[in-house]
This record gives structure tokens, sequence and C-alpha cells, in this order.
């Protein structure tokens, strides 16, 4: 594989839009959507449930069916767009093979009668072409990778054999399988057991240094993103509303939803982040507000907000934030917080 | 594997006992089975030999015991239109109904199948509501209507084949035809609805997402799941074709199967005879079941035969 | 298509609006709304026989035997459908043999449905040893020979329409029961039947305030499909000689007669089974609408589907 030219960005994800279309109207999921990855690099792309961030990944590995459609944008893979009739072909080559996916719920994203080494010898074959015998072989060591003991016998079990946990690990065997260069985790821990949360996120953090492999983790859980991202995408019913550095944006959040979903001190050396509630709800995709979707919600909105929606600019180095008040909270924000 | 084939013969034997029951208190408690065998005009005294001859005039308890004690011996007694052992009789008919309803089985399934899956695949476009229409039509037509539909069309219109009888294989044409059709037509709609079910699920789009071919995606994944419920109906419409069907359609084609000696039975008022046929459908509707159990366990590891 | 779905009011449906939108759909779901007709017609055929039949089903006439359909030569629109081997007319005999068909349709899906209603309840709700008797006795049951078990009573009881509607239950009342069961189970499980036991209201109460409605489109659905199946079940008996007798007039018996003179008289098979066959296709589709109608996933899904006949797929 040619390296990615210089200054291209692995994945990047520009002014995507997706819709459904139901019989109450077409849900805007993703209402132009930007961001970018670099090989090596790990992306928290984080917000609440209908914020439209799995229907992102969903967009970058192809899986976007009717009711559902990309609408606008692009997304690029080194460069190429994966989108239109161009991209067709090479989207083909890409998925499964350079970007590979793991989901929510290991107990049903695996196929149920079929064996799981078979599940991971298929992407084996299809992708590396491999025979056989090579990718029975490959699928032990490949379990044994991802921590799974026994592996010779586990190769020949069924996923109703394995616990949440292990057929996690066996999603993850199958996702590296085709030796990707991204792999996107779909909130990978939200089904298991707080102390099974902690083993897989150790464990895809483990694989990504040792494998060299960009991760884009999608999660609603700012605790799971802490340890593991470098950089940080907020989403906001549709939006990314802010990206930056992850400890940047811990410490000094620009945007008041970030601000919110953080709940924490403005300090830069202790990073604890927690989920707090924020008063009200994400608004109605199928009549988003013409203004900023989260000025309703926000205590420092403006008229301008309501009527104006604001762009991802980037307001320090490599911090962007869709606000018209970004970086206001550093202000107005503290008191709140010292008296909360 | 041992336990659980005992346990399944148990149950059947009891099923096989509870049929034998029923025929016996239809037969002998709701009719009296020497009037319905007798002539009109028979004499008291000729009822009365007749009764003594079959045993219908001894105590009901000992006629009982005696009915389900011959039931488990397979000994039914000579049927009365043909004097010679009833079982005899149902065994020679037996193949030639096996024999059409397996290829009309196989036909439907050969039909049914690659239609059901084909659909599932767009659901809602020209191709599904077409094959969904004309799967509707199919299962609406009553199987004696549709027998005879195709003998004036093929038979007495075009001459193409040949409409009573059993004598060659060109016989069997139409009427495993009349069988298949509105079998495959269900066939067609739950294949259908079960790929949809499948392909919706998690599973699949992971599969999607590892973007190995789509034949494989549809095959090995989704049918491969899709075919549990795929295979219990198609048990079922054996069931159904043994136990209802070929009554009515090999009446329609006069094929000297089970069905039509069913209804030979009762026109020549052998009740002898239509016990026999009873207790070897009702055997055989166990087998079938014991089978597809088995192939259950083939099919899905998760299921544990108890 | 487009058009309807950004049409206004349609995120918050009124009762009134509701119905309208429901049988706006039924217009637009045309399958659907040709059965909607064919079971009116059927009921208003079946009611209105002696008004519409252009002659005495049962009247003989030996001169006009075996009379073809009128586009045949030697038809006429006297009889327009035909007459059969006693010169009675065919048409004539289709409209009064709807009768048939609507009572013994209705009396099944009324007594098995009643039966099996509940059976269910009483089985899905109590569970237990309740439960483990019906089910083990419906496993029983399900694996009788089903029309054999007709033959044997029909065998020694003469046939009749009331004995078609008393025996053929005997096995239709297992669906309901199933059907019925299953649907209290995953009731039971909702949390508002859940507080409502907590609460400590009666059990009669609670299957009837919050399970029987939870119950009422699937098990209208199922009496439509098995409606169509009694129908059926009628017709093959009358048309095997052990269900409605002679000079009673059914379709299925229609059929029988005709079969002599399938050599010569095609239309005396083909139109009461053509009568037989629409009602049942009919009976389905409106069915299948019912069930999509009653189901918010499937009405969705629907929807999408309509989405992917009409436009283009995704980029």
């Amino acid at each position: 594989m040619p390296d990615t030219p210089n200054g291209v960005p692995l994945l990047s994800v520009d002014d995507l839009a997706v819709s459904f279309f139901t019989r109450r109207g077409v849900v805007q999921a993703v209402r132009g959507a930007s961001f970018s990855l670099d090989r090596g690099q790990t992306l928290g792309l984080v917000g609440e449930s209908g914020s439209g961030k799995s229907v992102t990944s969903r967009a970058v590995t192809g899986l976007i069916d009717l009711p559902g459609r990309i609408v606008g944008g692009d997304i690029r893979w080194k460069g190429k767009s994966l989108l239109g009739k161009e991209g067709q072909a090479y989207s083909d080559r890409i998925r499964g093979k350079e970007i590979a996916i793991i989901f929510q719920d290991p107990m049903t994203s695996l196929n149920p009668l079929m064996k799981v080494g078979d599940q991971i010898g298929e992407v084996l074959s299809h992708h590396l072409g491999m025979s056989r015998s090579a990718a029975e072989k490959r699928a032990v060591e490949l379990l044994d990778l991802v921590g799974i003991s026994f592996p010779r016998q586990r190769v020949t079990q069924y996923p109703y054999e394995f616990s949440g946990g292990m057929n996690q690990r066996v999603a993850i065997a199958m996702a590296l399988a085709s030796e990707p260069e991204l792999l996107i985790a779909d909130e990978p821990t939200t089904a298991l057991d707080v102390t099974i949360q902690a083993q897989i996120l150790e464990l895809v953090q483990q694989l990504q240094a040792d494998l060299g492999l960009a991760v884009l983790l999608i999660t609603h859980d700012l605790g799971v993103v802490a340890g593991l991202c470098q950089r940080l995408a907020v989403m906001y019913a549709g939006r990314i509303v802010e990206t930056g550095k992850a400890e940047e944006i811990y410490g000094d959040p620009g945007h008041p939803y970030a601000w919110g979903l953080i709940g924490s001190t403005p300090r830069l050396d202790v990073v604890v982040p927690k989920l707090v509630s924020i008063a009200g709800a994400p608004p109605d995709l199928i009549n988003p507000p013409p203004g900023c979707a989260y000025a309703p919600r926000c205590e420092l909105a403006v008229e301008m907000c309501v009527q104006v929606s604001p762009e991802l600019i980037e307001h320090l180095p490599n911090r962007k934030v869709a606000c018209h008040r970004a970086f206001d909270i550093r202000t107005v924000g503290a008191p709140v917080a010292g008296a909360g | 594997m041992g336990r659980f084939l005992l346990k399944r013969i148990l149950q059947g034997a009891i099923v096989v006992i509870g049929v034998t029951v029923v025929v016996f208190v239809v037969t002998r408690l709701i009719g009296d089975p020497v009037r319905v065998m007798l002539p009109l005009e028979a004499t008291p005294e000729q009822r009365a030999a007749f009764a003594a001859q079959l045993g219908f005039d001894r105590p009901i308890y000992v006629q009982f015991f005696d009915f389900i004690g011959s039931a488990l011996r397979f000994d039914f007694g000579n049927s009365l239109w043909q004097d010679r052992p009833a079982l005899e009789i149902v065994l020679e008919a037996l193949p030639r109904t096996l024999l059409l309803v397996g290829a009309s089985m196989v036909l439907a399934v050969i039909i049914a199948i690659p239609l059901g899956i084909l659909t599932s695949l767009r659901p809602g476009g020209f191709l599904d509501r077409l094959l969904v229409t004309l799967s509707l039509t199919g299962l609406s037509m009553p199987n004696f209507w549709l027998g005879l539909l195709l003998i004036v069309i093929f038979g007495v219109q075009l001459q193409i084949f040949p409409i009573f009888g059993s004598g060659t294989l060109a016989h069997a044409v139409l009427p495993a035809v009349t069988f298949a059709l509105p079998s495959a037509a269900r066939l067609v709609m739950l294949t259908r609805s079960a790929m949809i079910d499948e392909l919706n699920k998690s599973y699949v789009q992971l599969v999607k997402a590892k973007n190995v071919p789509f034949r494989r995606l549809v095959g090995a994944h989704a049918f491969r799941n899709a075919a549990v419920p795929v295979m219990t109906m198609t048990g079922w419409e054996v069931i159904r074709a043994l136990a209802g069907y070929s009554v009515v359609v090999e009446t329609v084609f006069a094929w000297p199967g089970l069905g039509f000696l069913a209804i030979q039975s009762i026109t020549r008022q052998d009740l002898i005879l239509l016990q026999a046929i009873v207790f070897v459908v009702a055997l055989m509707i166990i087998t079938i079941n014991i089978l597809m159990d088995l192939a259950y366990k083939y099919i899905d590891p998760r299921i544990k035969l108890t | 298509m487009a058009q309807t779905v950004a049409a206004p009011g349609m995120a918050t449906p009124g009762i009134s609006r509701r119905f309208a939108s429901v049988v706006g759909e039924l217009w637009k779901d045309k399958a659907g709304f040709f059965g909607l007709i064919v079971m009116s017609s059927l009921i208003l055929v079946a009611l209105a026989a002696p008004l519409l039949a252009p002659h005495d089903p049962a009247a003989q006439s030996l001169s006009d035997r075996l009379v073809p359909p009128f586009w045949l030569e030697g038809g006429s629109l006297d009889h327009p459908l035909g007459t059969d081997n006693l010169g009675r007319d065919v048409l004539s005999r289709i409209i009064f043999g709807s009768r048939v068909s609507l009572i013994v349709g209705l009396g099944v899906v009324l007594i098995a449905g009643t039966v099996g209603t509940v059976l269910g309840l009483l089985a899905g709700y109590n569970g237990g040893r309740v439960d483990t008797v019906i089910m083990r006795w419906l496993d029983t049951q399900l694996a009788f020979p089903g029309l054999l078990l007709y033959l044997v009573i029909l065998s020694v009881v003469r046939p009749s329409l009331l004995v078609l509607i008393v025996i053929l239950p005997i096995n239709a009342w297992m669906v309901y029961a199933l059907l019925v069961r299953g649907v209290v189970l995953s009731a039971k499980e909702t949390p508002y039947v859940e507080a409502a036991e907590i609460v400590g209201a009666r059990p009669r109460r609670i299957i009837f305030r919050h399970i029987l409605p939870n119950l009422a489109a699937p098990l209208l659905t199922l009496a439509v499909l098995e409606f169509a199946s009694a129908i059926l079940a009628e017709a093959a008996l009358s048309f095997l000689g052990l269900g409605i007798q002679p000079p009673a007039m059914s379709w299925g018996l229609d059929v029988a007669i005709g079969r002599e003179y399938v050599f010569n008289a095609w239309w005396l098979v083909t139109f009461p089974g053509l009568a037989i066959a629409l009602t049942v296709l009919g009976a389905n589709l409106f069915a299948s609408w019912l069930r999509i109608v009653a189901d918010p996933h499937e009405r969705e899904k629907r929807f999408a589907a309509g989405l992917g006949s009409t436009g283009g797929r995704g980029a």
C-alpha cells in the first residue's frame, strides 16, 4: 500500500448529511458533520443517543440503507471519495479491508449459527485471499491476539458458547483479520459489564499501539473516551459542535454543550469527566431549528443563536467550535460551576 | 440422543393411542358401526350376526381394550370391502401417496426458496409485489379446483398429460403440481418474511461491513438462519399434504393412494379400513415430527434435544 | 409520494384524522382495498341473494341443460354463466352458495375464536399447571391427522351445515389459543400490567382493561384468515360429498357436480371454484393489509419499501 501523501488525512468526513425518509417526515440525522482522522490516531466521537454519531460511523462503513440515504457531503479515504458512482469500486476495495467496524452488542452482532473461526476465516479468505487451512491457522492466532485462551478449541465453537465480553473479543479479532488501518468501534462497551468494559478498552488501546491502528471510537460515555482518545469530536443534533485535543476539551470546553457534557471544573491537569444531565431535550430533527440546535437548552444563548446557525470555526490552533459564544463559558461558566 | 429418541417415541405412542381412542369413541359410541356398515334393508338377524362376527355384541370395555390391543399389534382385521387384511391394503397405497407427496414437496421447495430469497432482497420492489400477489393467489385456490383447472387446461384442451389414474410417470405430473403450487405459495411467503427478519438483524449488518461477497451474505449467513422456520413450515406442508390434501387431490385425479382409499372406504362403508388408514397416517406424522426435530439439531447447534 | 410525506398534521393524528388516514391508506393499498370490496360483496350478495339471482337456483329445465356462458356459441344472457347438467342457472347457484360460505365462515370463526381465545387467556394468564395442561393437549392434538379425523366423524354422522360448523372448530381453535397465549405472555411483561398487578387490580380487570386491547388487532387479522380457511375446508368437504348435501347449495358441491362434466362443460367447475378462490383471496389480502396497519413497525417498512421502488438508491 502506498503511504498517504503528506497533509492528506487517512479519513476525512466533509459536511456529511444523512437523512432518513420516514412516514412522519424526513429525519435529518446528520446535518453537515466534518472531521478528519490521521494514521494511527484515536478520535472519540461523543454525543447523546440520537446525535447522529452512530449514523456517521455507518455512513463511513457504507451501511446506510433505505430509508436512510446520504444526501450531501463527502467521505474521503486517503484523499479519494468513497461516495458516488466513482467511489463505488474504491469503497468496495476499502470497506471491510482497510476499514473495519465492531458493534455495540456482541451477542447479536455475530452470526449465531456459524463457528467463530469461520466468521473470522471468511474475512481472511475474501480480503487476504488465504486458503482454507491458512485461514484456520490465522484465526487461531487472532483469537490468541485478542486474549482468548485455548484459541485452538475456541475457533470451532459458536457465539452462544461465549460470554458477552468474549464475543466482543471475537468481533475485534474478526475486525483485525483484514489487517485494517482504521477500526471503528461503535459503542463497543455499552452492552458489557463494567469490569469487562475496562478489559475491552484496554485491549483496543493495546492493539492500537501495537498495530498502529487509527481508531474511531463512538460513544456517549465520556469515561470511555478519557483514557483512550487523543482527539475528540463532540456531536449534537446531527452536527459536530467542537473538535480538538481531548485533554484540551476536557480542560477548557469551548462549546456550552461540551461544557455541560463534561460538567467539570476547568482545570488542565486533572481530568474528571462525568456525565451530567442537561435540562431539556434535543430538537426534533424533522424540523430542525434555523439557528443553533442547542440554543433552547443553552444558558448562554442570545438572540443571534436562535436566528443564525453557527459555523464550525477554528477559534484556537487545532480547536474548532461551532458556537457564537465559544469560550464565553470561561467567564460565565466558572461561577455557575463553582456554585454547583 | 438416545434418550431424546426414546422420549419422542413415547410421546408419539401417546398420540397414536389418543388417535385410536378418538377413532373408537367416534365410531363405536357416537355412531353405530352396524348401521353404518350394513345396507339399510338388512334384517335384524343379519345385523345381529354381523355384530357377533365383528364382536360388536360384547361389552363396550371389552371391545375397547380389544380394539386398542389389536391396533397396537397393527392388526385391524379384514377390510369389509375387499375381504383381506386392512393393513395390507393400506401398505399397498402408502408408497403411491409418499411418492406423490415427496415429489411435490421437492418441487415446491425448489420453486419457493429461491423466489422467497429473491423477493426478500428488495421488499416492496416490483418483483416482490408481483410474487407476493401471485403467491397470495396461489394459496387462495382450493386444491381440488386447481386440480380440475389443470385437468381442463392440460388434459382436455391441450391434451398434454393423462388425467386420471397412476400408470406412468406422466400420470403423476398434474397431481404433483396440484399439491406443489399452494405449498410453494405458502413457502415463498414464509421464506420471504423469515429472510427479511434476518436481513434486518445486527449480525447481517456486521457481515455487510465485512464486505464479503453478497452471495455469502445471503446464503451462508441470512438464509442459514432463516432455514429454521422454513424447514418447520416445509415439515408442516408435508404433514398437511399427507393427512389432508392427499384425500382431495387423489380423489380429483383418482390416484390410488391413501387419501383416495380413505374416501373409498367411506363410500364403501368400510370403517375397519378407515381406522387402519388413520392409524398409519398418525404414525407417519409422528415420524416426520421426530425427523424434523433431528434436522433442527443439525441446523441450529444451540438446540438441545431433551 | 413526497407530498404525502410532508403533509402537515400527519405528526399529530386526532381520532377522526386517524380514521381518515386509515381509510386513505386502504385506498392507497389497492390490494387491501380489493380485499375489503370482496369481503363486503360476499356479505351483500349472501343477504340479497333472492334479489340478485336471475333464476331460482333449484329450478331445473331439461331443455336448457349444459348451456355455455353467454359469450360462447349457444350461450345467452338469460344464463350469463351457463347452466348445469339439470339446466339450473350457474350464476344463481353461485349467488345462493355464498350463503353457506358466509355462515360456515362466521360460525366456525365465532366458535373456534371464542374457545381458542378463552383457553389461550387461561393458559397465558394463569401459567403453571393450567398452562401445562392446555399446551400438552395442544401439542398432542397438533400431531393428529386433522382432516382424517373429520372424515372419521363424517363417516358415522350424517353431514350437514350444522355438523360442519360444530366439527370444524375441533381443529381451528388451536391457532387462536397459540396466538392469544403468546400475546398475553408478552403483555404480562409490560410495565403497565405489572403495575396493575402490584396495585392489586383483579385479574379479570387486568385482562379486560390491559391485555385484550393488545389482542384486538392480531385476533381480528387471524379471524379474517381463519374465515378463509373455514370456507376452504367447507368447500373441500362438500366437494368430497362429506359436507353440504343436495339439494342444499354450496360452491364446493357445485364443483363436485361439475367434475363429472369437465370434458364438455368446463364452466361448471370453473365458476363456483372461482367464487371460492376470489373470496379466499379477498380475505387474505384484507388480512395482510390489517396486519400491516396494526403494526407501526410494518407500516414504516412499507413506507421505506415504497421509497426503494420509486426513488433512486443512496449515494
